[in-house]
């Protein structure tokens, strides 16, 4: 493929661009300089070395450690890198190597050193030159791209505005100019000092202290709201606080000034696409591109508050437990901040908590009530509903300071829910809403625009209730490739971990609607496959006692589900083994979820390896599903389906056959042969055949399922490949090498075409290619393509593998039919002794190598030896009762030649 | 679509990797191949419109569903984890190759991950390209490619990932972050 011959450097920054060389040095004085506080680094770097390039380089590699916060990182970390600067650097295409400036002058101001670099801007640490004043400064240059007149016209138009903000906790904006080759600058107030969030954690500053630090902020942010300046990008990174614990906010105004979109030249309108914010902290305002106003500094300040309280971003969820990550909704709902605490890792809430000297219990309690009563209130995605200037909210923040009650109210959970269903009214084509009817009903309803929507909902509610049809559900899923695009998805996960907190978090009339709403949730995440969750939620529903024992039944299935989906086998079948009994105690023993019941159980049975009780158990209950008149076709499937690979599993490959072809009936009754349900039930009938032996009747159904799954997946798709891959192995057996070397020539070209040469699959493709070589009667094609298999699978998984001792066999009866004698029978020694170790006696593996054995020993001329080992294979398969298979014809053949000799 | 069965050989390979056995490691690979593939292949379904993919649910899904009947200690479970993760990686990557595959002619499109940074609209991360890069990388430190395996394409804690690779949290954190500069620096459009 053409990026496998691009060379990866090319066009790269970074790593590979300094002399390799040079690299471990630089690695070396990289991780050295990590270790230490970044005021201390730059005198490493200068100890440590005289060249220039190599210091430049570890610089380079610090500041990507400084932007790469977050980068690749999993939930814990709540800062972004997708700031304001990135957004510019993206919309002028790739940013220019930046040039450290320092030493240089820029109007009457030295630039000192360079004290960090972003997208957008570099900042340096200057001084006056003309001594008219001895002040440090910071100086921000922007980044090319943007038009310096424009800049500059805009500037000029602003400066007045900003340089009358003259307030002890604004950081003030001094001057501003362009360079001598045009790119803008301005001169800012220069504050030593530690961005608040760090500070605050660092000094392990304790929550009424990190109150009084935010009403100096919110102070800045309410002068300026007199002034009539927008902040617009209030965020950590911008508020620094001094030794003296004087909090700072910084670049005012800026956001604006730098903002295209905000500009009336033409050129820019076409960058609307651009917005300048930070998405963490970004208003709904901002994100739609509505105006902005001074609410939306007042839902900035919100943010803040929420993360100064709680550690996190409100918008950035920190939860280890797994959740989908999506871009937030714009106006979604703020989360409480005593919810996010309470589902963090308890190692997490530990650091949290000692970062604000107090106990986790302590925090979480802080955190309940008036405080968050402000935060939601300051972050309500109405700008109606906020405080309605910074003024207000630092009012009510001082009143919680001392002890009055706060203005804001903790909304009612009316109107929570309310936003909540109105806001997923018209999210689209399947929304998973928790709805309470009239009479308390709890239903999980699920809206779909297109049939196949209507399809999978349908598979969904069932799976509600078993879910062994789930793994029908994915079957179907299987038609809706990852890649090949097309069908918007539920964002199922996402709508529901928000109606969980909602759930937890409202207050309900009363304890049954409570409850029935935490079922709901239990059963919503059971749908999803999320049965650890689903575990916790139905337990507790059930746990309440609240809830009329006629549905209580349904809720306890549901429980079994997934405790037996969450792998607690044994609590879910005494779970289950409780429901059966108590529907057979109410007189039913025919309903569906009787028998989905049952069909669970015997899954428990079989993954706590009770292989012939589970088969016991499933031909009850599918005795029963095939009296049921009215079963729904997905039921039987998934139950015949089941039982098949409980079968295969228990080795009973001929009731696993008349499985696999009852369901190929069902699937070809119900769905269209396109489906991907069809195509996999002729996969499962040939290899059913396979394990039996019986290769001619195989070939039918896996030429149908190579047929299906290309015309389906497209012959690339690795689906595709192993259905045809199949087939070749069928026509192998057969005795017809040339239709199976047609195959696989071509299952391994597409192979290393799709997945390159390096992948695991190959060396197995490779191998199969080589057999069909030899069997074709050409060895000598056959050996380049086996060593090549052999040297890779023993370096991925070891000499001794089961993979590579497969291989050497092949390389054994390769050597035999070369005939280097000598080297078969050192090989396929080597490979019996380690076959007598894995496999049974009676194990097809070691027949398949006895007779390879016995045609040496003939060819060597040992004939008893010969005729020895295929007495036994043939006393082995007999003793398994496979006379029927196609090896014990070989064995017999191969034994009738000896004899006529 | 297949029900993995809590497998005894799994459990077993875990335990003799605990005790020293790295060969062992290399023989779970091809055990547990197609049940994370099923299981990515789910969740990628599932979670289509986010275009993200949750790879720590994806691994510890395959852990409850191939191990943890057996329950093994914690440090057979970072050893799954670890060699989850590796496969992981392969998984991703095939899925990378086969949608720039079933592309070709249309342009290259990469199969994206969000990293996970919410509401970040331009964080889009080419797999493939980050994978060419950690492939340079590991020829200088192979240390750099374990911790990235681990920590992005296993969805591993630090503290996981130390005991994975046999080193403190704090010389993991430092291998991470030098990892992730590198990486960063080359990635980032």
């Amino acid at each position: 493929m053409s990026e496998g011959e691009r060379d990866p450097d090319e066009g790269r920054r970074g790593y590979a661009r300094p002399a390799q060389a040079h690299w471990a040095e630089i690695d070396a004085l990289f991780s050295q300089a990590l270790d230490l506080p970044p005021t201390e680094r730059e005198a490493l770097l200068a100890e440590s070395t005289d060249n220039e390039d190599v210091r430049r380089e570890v610089r380079r590699l610090l500041a990507a450690d400084h932007a790469a916060e977050g980068f690749l990182e999993g939930p814990l970390d709540t800062r972004s890198i997708g700031t304001l600067e990135d957004a510019l650097a993206m919309s002028d295409g790739a940013p220019p190597e930046e040039l450290d400036r320092s030493g240089q002058e820029l109007g009457p101001y030295r630039l000192i050193r360079r004290i960090a670099r972003g997208g957008m801007a570099s900042v340096y640490l200057g001084e006056r030159s003309d001594g008219a004043w001895s002040q440090q400064v910071a100086v921000k240059v922007i980044r090319r791209g943007l038009d310096t007149e424009d800049v500059l016209a805009r500037f000029r138009a602003e400066r007045q505005i900003l340089s009358s903000l003259s307030h002890p906790n604004v950081g003030r904006l001094l001057d501003g100019g362009a360079t001598p080759d045009g790119q803008p600058y301005l001169v800012m107030e220069h504050v030593d000092g530690l961005p608040v969030t760090d500070y605050c954690d660092e000094a392990k500053i304790a929550i009424d202290e990190r109150l009084r630090l935010f009403v100096q902020v919110g102070e800045a942010v309410a002068h300026a709201h007199r002034s009539l300046v927008i902040h617009r990008d209030i965020k950590p990174s911008n508020i620094l606080v001094t030794a003296e614990g004087t909090a700072k906010l910084l670049d005012f105004g800026i956001a604006k000034l730098l903002d295209p979109g905000q500009w009336p030249a033409p050129e820019h309108r076409t960058r609307t696409g651009v917005r300048l914010m930070t998405p963490e902290y970004a208003s709904p305002e901002q994100m739609t591109g509505a105006p902005v106003t001074t609410a939306s500094d007042v839902f900035q300040l919100g943010v803040l508050l929420f993360r100064l309280l709680t550690g996190v971003s409100p918008f950035d969820d920190p939860d280890a437990s797994p959740r989908a990550r999506m871009p937030r909704e714009v106006d979604a709902l703020t989360p409480h901040p005593s919810t996010v605490l309470r589902r963090t890792s308890e190692a997490r809430l530990q650091e949290i908590a000692a970062a604000r000297s107090t106990t986790p219990d302590a925090l979480t309690r802080a955190l309940t009530g008036e405080l968050e009563s402000i935060v939601l209130k300051a972050t309500d995605a109405d700008p109606e509903r906020r405080y309605r200037s910074a003024g207000a909210m630092i009012d009510d923040v001082q009143r919680y300071l001392s002890g009055h009650p706060v203005e804001a109210r903790p909304a009612g959970a009316i109107y929570r829910t309310r936003k909540f269903l109105g806001r997923h009214r018209w999210v689209g084509p399947a929304a998973a809403l928790v709805v309470l009817s009239g009479a308390g009903y709890v239903t999980t309803v699920l809206r779909h625009n297109t049939a196949l929507e209507q399809e999978r909902s349908r598979a969904q509610l069932e799976a509600r209730t078993a879910q062994s049809v789930t793994d029908f559900v994915v079957g179907l899923f299987g038609a809706t490739d990852p890649y090949e695009g097309g069908r918007a998805e539920t964002p199922a996960r996402e709508l529901l971990d928000q109606g969980a907190d909602l759930v937890l978090t409202g207050s309900w009339e009363s304890p049954e609607v409570y409850t029935r709403l935490v079922a709901a949730v239990g059963q919503a995440y059971s749908d999803l496959d999320l049965h650890g969750e689903a575990v916790a939620f139905l337990q507790a529903s059930l746990d309440a006692q609240v809830i009329p024992p006629s549905d209580r039944l349904s809720l306890e299935s549901m429980l079994g589900y997934s405790l037996v989906n969450a792998g607690r086998h044994t609590d879910g079948i005494a779970v289950l083994e409780g429901t059966t009994r108590s529907r057979a105690a109410l007189g039913d023993t025919l309903s569906n979820e009787h028998l989905r019941d049952l069909m669970m159980i015997s899954t428990a049975l079989f993954l706590e390896g009770e292989g012939e009780a589970a088969l016991r158990a499933s031909d009850r209950w599918l005795d029963r599903v095939r009296a049921l008149e009215d079963a729904p076709d997905e039921i039987t499937l998934s139950a015949l389906d089941r039982i098949f690979h409980l079968a295969m599993g228990d080795l009973s490959y001929e009731r696993a056959q008349r499985l696999a072809e009852e369901k190929l009936d069902y699937a070809h009754a119900a769905y269209p042969d396109t489906t991907p349900v069809v195509a996999h039930a002729y996969e499962d009938l040939a290899s059913s055949m396979v394990r039996e032996g019986r290769y001619r009747e195989a070939l039918e159904p896996a030429s149908k399922a190579a047929e299906l799954t290309s015309a389906i997946f497209g012959p690339d798709h690795l689906t595709s490949t192993y259905a045809t891959e199949t087939l070749a192995s069928i026509h192998l057996e057969l005795g017809e090498p040339s239709e199976a070397l047609a195959i696989q020539r071509d299952v391994v070209s597409t192979r290393i075409r799709v997945l390159g040469e390096e992948h695991v699959i190959i060396p197995m493709t490779r191998h199969n290619l080589a057999r069909a070589l030899r069997a074709a009667g050409f060895p000598d094609e056959a050996e380049p393509h086996l060593e090549w298999a052999i040297e890779h699978t023993a370096a991925a998984y070891g000499m001794e593998s089961r993979l590579t001792t497969v291989m050497l066999e092949e390389m054994g009866r390769l050597r035999m039919d070369q005939g280097s004698l000598d080297e078969a029978e050192r090989l396929l020694e080597q490979v019996g002794a380690r076959h007598a170790v894995s496999y049974d006696a009676t194990d097809m593996r070691r027949v398949v190598w006895a007779v390879s054995m016995a045609e040496l020993r003939d060819r060597q001329q040992r004939t008893d030896e010969a005729r020895a080992l295929l007495l036994e294979s043939a006393e082995a398969l007999r003793a398994a009762g496979m006379t029927e298979h196609a090896l014990f014809r070989r064995v017999s053949e191969a034994l009738d030649r000896i004899t006529a000799r | 679509m297949r029900s993995g069965a809590p497998d005894p050989e799994i459990t077993r390979l875990l335990v003799s990797a605990g005790s020293g056995d790295a060969s062992a490691l290399n023989r779970l690979v091809p055990l547990i191949y197609d049940d994370l593939r099923a299981i990515a292949h789910r969740r990628i379904s599932l979670e289509r419109k986010g275009h993200t993919l949750n790879t720590t649910a994806v691994v510890h899904e395959a852990y409850v569903r191939l191990v943890e009947g057996e329950q093994p200690e914690w440090r057979d479970r970072v050893h799954f984890f670890a060699v989850a993760s590796k496969v992981m990686r392969h998984i991703l990557i095939d899925y990378a190759r086969l949608k720039r595959a079933s592309k070709r002619g249309g342009g290259a499109v990469p199969v994206t991950l969000h990293d996970e940074h919410a509401g970040e609209e331009q964080g889009v991360l080419d797999v493939l390209e980050l994978n060419d890069v950690l492939e340079k990388l590991a020829q200088h430190d192979p240390r750099l490619e374990q911790v990235v395996e681990c920590r992005f394409f296993g969805g591993m804690s630090m503290e996981e990932t130390a005991e994975a690779m046999g080193v403190s949290v704090r010389t993991a954190t430092r291998d991470w972050r030098r990892a992730r500069a590198y990486l960063y620096d080359a990635l980032r459009p």
